[in-house]
C-alpha cells in the first residue's frame, strides 16, 4: 500500500534526539543566533517598554521562547522577523494592562497630521546623555502602531513587506503610515527639546 | 527690525551660547539626520546590550526541558 510505505514505526524513525539545553547553546548554534539578533531585539524591547530592566527581562524571555520553539521555526520568514514577532507579542502583552490604565493618546491618525511639524525634514540633535530619553519620550507619545512601524523600519534588515507581515498589513499601508509616523515623531521630538 | 540686524542678533546669540558651552566645559556636537529612522539607528547604535542577559539565558536554558518533536514527525518521515 502506497500510503503505508510512508508510515513507519516510531522505533524506526526515532529522530535525532533534540539537543539538550546545555549543549544547544553551543552545538545547535543558539549562541550564534543570540549574538546576531540580541541587540536589535533588546533595542526594540527597550523602546517599546521604555524601561531598561523590563527590556532586559523581555529579551531574556524572548530568547527562551525562541529556544523552546526553535524546531517549529520553518524558515518561512527570516529569523529576525520571527524573533521580532515574539518580541512584539511579548511586549504588547506586558503593556496591555498598562495601556488600559494610562493610554491617553488613542486618537485618530488625522490628529497627528495636524500636530506634525509643517517643516518635515532633517532632524538636528545635540549629542547628549539625554538624547535617548528624548527619543523615548517622543516614541511614548506616539500611537503604538506608529512607534512600532518606526522602530521596525529603522532595522535595515527588514523590508516593507516583512514589516507589513509583522504588523498585519500591506507594504503599501506601511509606507503610507510611515509618512504620518515620521511627521508625528518629528513633532513630538521637537517638544522634548 | 531689518533683516540684517536680526541676523546679527542671532549670530551674536549663537556666539554667546558657544562661549558659554566652552566655558562651562559642556561642548556638545550636533548631528543632523535626514530621516527619523536614521536617528533611531543612531540611537540603537548607542544602546549597549547588557552582558547579564546572556549569562542569565544560559542558566535558564539549562533548566528548559528539551523541545520534543511533534508526534506526527515521529510517525511520518518529514
Amino acid at each position: 500500500m502506497a500510503a503505508a510505505s510512508c508510515i513507519v514505526s516510531p522505533v524506526d524513525t526515532e529522530p535525532n534526539p533534540a539537543p539538550t539545553p546545555a549543549s544547544a547553546w553551543a552545538s545547535v548554534g543558539f549562541g550564534a543566533v543570540y549574538r546576531e539578533h540580541a541587540q536589535p531585539v533588546y533595542y526594540l524591547a527597550l523602546r517599546m517598554l521604555g524601561d531598561p530592566v523590563e527590556a532586559q527581562d523581555a529579551t531574556h524571555d524572548v530568547f527562551v521562547k525562541a529556544f523552546e520553539h526553535l524546531q517549529a521555526f520553518r524558515g518561512e520568514s527570516g529569523l529576525r522577523t520571527w524573533l521580532y514577532r515574539i518580541t512584539i507579542n511579548h511586549c504588547q502583552n506586558l503593556r496591555k494592562a498598562w495601556y488600559r490604565r494610562t493610554m491617553v493618546n488613542n486618537v485618530e491618525p488625522a490628529f497627528w497630521d495636524l500636530q506634525a511639524s509643517p517643516a518635515e525634514g532633517t532632524l538636528r540633535v545635540v549629542e547628549s546623555a539625554e538624547l535617548g530619553t528624548r527619543i523615548q519620550q517622543a516614541l511614548d507619545n506616539l500611537p503604538e502602531e506608529y512607534r512600532l512601524l518606526l522602530l521596525l523600519v529603522a532595522d535595515e534588515e527588514l523590508t516593507y513587506e516583512q514589516i507589513g507581515e509583522l504588523t498585519t498589513q500591506s507594504a503599501d499601508a506601511v509606507r503610507g503610515k510611515l509618512y504620518r509616523a515620521r511627521k508625528a515623531f518629528a513633532a513630538c521630538f521637537q517638544k522634548t527639546a | 527690525m531689518d533683516p540684517n540686524s536680526r541676523k546679527l542678533q542671532r549670530q551674536t546669540q549663537e556666539e554667546i551660547e558657544a562661549v558659554q558651552e566652552v566655558t562651562s566645559g559642556q561642548v556638545q556636537s550636533s548631528r543632523t539626520f535626514e530621516e527619523v529612522e536614521d536617528l533611531l539607528r543612531y540611537d540603537a547604535s548607542r544602546v549597549t546590550l547588557p552582558a547579564a542577559i546572556e549569562t542569565r539565558l544560559q542558566e535558564s536554558l539549562a533548566s528548559v526541558p528539551p523541545a520534543r518533536r511533534p508526534w506526527w514527525t515521529r510517525i511520518f518521515r518529514r
